[in-house]
Parts: structure tokens; sequence; C-alpha cells
């Protein structure tokens, strides 16, 4: 199945939840198991949240979210338009973070870098940022 | 989410339920600050029989209870967390601190 969806939404932390369960119910069709299907909503969380928390701190802006379905591969663009990332491979680097006060655990990249088949990240300061994420559902079992 | 709790002896149960992310994530720390000033206890065990979903905002959430309870010595358990917290908990190291129980 070939399949796309575009939706924009509010910068907010109570539609975190509702874009990792959009975005995982967009990708039941291909039948993924339920593990494959935590790794997608833990990831897409991870990208929200940090649109929330980073890039708009103490503003609200919106969320862009483009998905598609391409037979079993799910490709996922999530970005915003806030501050934007100083040092993009800094920030992608396991226990990074500028929220030292909030403890925060700088383990966001991480997740999405394990769970993902890959991720990219396109970042520019004062414009905004843009995540990738692409993950293959099926895995054939031997 | 939900947030209650029980001791028994020396233990005290702290139960979660629901998800745990960024927006519930203020409630969380300010409730478990409340929860361990309230009661008296040697031990700390975290049922998450109930919470469906956590992100690392929760393992921040956490860390930052671990720091704290560090300083009076208490020990955190972590118990019954479902396969998707008990992977996120595996890869983020948070076991090293809190151990399975
Ligand atoms: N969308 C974003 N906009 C601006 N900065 C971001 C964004 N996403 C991530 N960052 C930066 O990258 C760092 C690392 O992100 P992450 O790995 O998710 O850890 P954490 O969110 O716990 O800080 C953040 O602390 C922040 O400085
Ligand atoms: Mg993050």
């Amino acid at each position: 199945m070939n399949n796309r969806m575009l939706l924009k939404i509010k910068a907010i932390p109570e539609n975190v939840g509702f874009l990792r369960n959009v975005i995982a119910a967009f990708a039941v069709p291909a039948d993924p198991s339920v593990e494959t299907i935590n790794d997608v909503k833990t990831a897409v969380s991870e990208a929200v949240t940090n649109c929330i928390v980073h890039g708009y701190k103490n503003t609200v802006g919106e969320i862009t979210v483009d998905v598609e379905l391409i037979d079993t591969k799910l490709y996922i663009k999530i970005n915003d338009t806030g501050v934007g990332i100083e040092n993009v491979q800094q920030a992608m680097e396991d226990f990074f973070t500028t929220e030292t006060a909030e403890e925060r655990s700088g383990l966001g990249f991480t997740i999405m870098k394990t769970y993902m088949d890959t991720l990219k990240v396109e970042s520019k300061l004062g414009a905004g940022t843009t995540v990738y994420l692409t993950k293959e559902l099926i895995h054939a079992e031997c | 989410m939900e947030i209650t709790c029980s001791s028994k002896k020396d233990n005290l149960f702290i139960f979660l339920s629901g998800e745990l992310d960024q927006s519930v994530s203020a409630f969380a720390r300010s409730t478990l600050e409340d929860i361990s000033t309230k009661n008296k206890y040697k031990y700390i065990i975290f049922d998450m029989k109930k919470l469906s979903f956590m992100d690392s905002t929760g393992i921040g959430v956490l860390l930052s209870f671990y720091k704290k309870m560090k300083q009076k010595n208490v020990p955190i358990y972590i118990s019954e967390p479902n396969n998707q917290i008990d992977k996120l908990i595996r890869i983020s190291g948070l076991y090293t601190v809190m151990p399975p129980v």
C-alpha cells in the first residue's frame, strides 16, 4: 500500500501523545509487530518533544508532520520553524543536552537513531529544524 | 497519568499509571517530590505495571528523582515495566541506578 499524510498542529505538550498515536495508526496497515510500532511511537515522541521543548522553547509555534508509507517502509518528516540547532553533530551525541536545569536526559536523538533505520537532521539557526526518520516495518522471519 | 503510593514496612511503593511524557512531566516531578517528603521509608519501588508508555522525558524525570534520593541514601528499584518501557530503560542505562526487582 502507498499512502501519505500531511499534518500541521500546534506545538503544545498535549500533542506529543496525539502525534505518536496518529503516526502509529498510519503505519498499522503494513501490519508491523507490536515492538516495531512501539519503536516508531517512541522515536516520534522524541522528535515532537524536541520541537516543543527546544525549537519553540518559550513560544508556541506549529509542527508539520509529513508521513509516507510505501509498501512496508515508513518515511517520517517532522519540522519546526523554531530556533534551530547550532551544532547538529554535537546535539546528536549521547547524553548531550542544552537543558541542564530542567534535567533532560540528552537521549532523544540516541533513541531516534537506535529505534529507526535511518535518522537525518537538517537545521538552520533562526529558521528551524527538520528530522527525517525511516523504518522498514516488516522483517522477514527465517 | 496518575501517581499513587503505599508503604509497607520500610518500603515505599510508587505506582505509575498512564503515559509519562512531556505533557505530564511537571506534574510527575512535583508529585514525586511531594510523596518523597511526606513519607518515611528506606527503599523506594516504582511499580510500573500500569504505566503504558514512557519516553526520554520520563527518563529525565526519574533520573532527577534518583539524584535527590541518592543524597538521602535511599535505593530505588523498578518493578514490572512493559516491553516498551523495559527497552527504553535498558537503552538509557537507567537500570544501572534503578535495578529491576
Ligand atoms: N527541534 C529542535 N530545535 C532546537 N534544538 C533542538 C531540537 N531538537 C534537539 N535540539 C537540541 O539538541 C539537543 C539534544 O536533543 P536530545 O538528544 O533530544 O536531548 P534532550 O531533548 O534531552 O536535550 C537538545 O538539548 C537541544 O539543544
Ligand atoms: Mg529530546
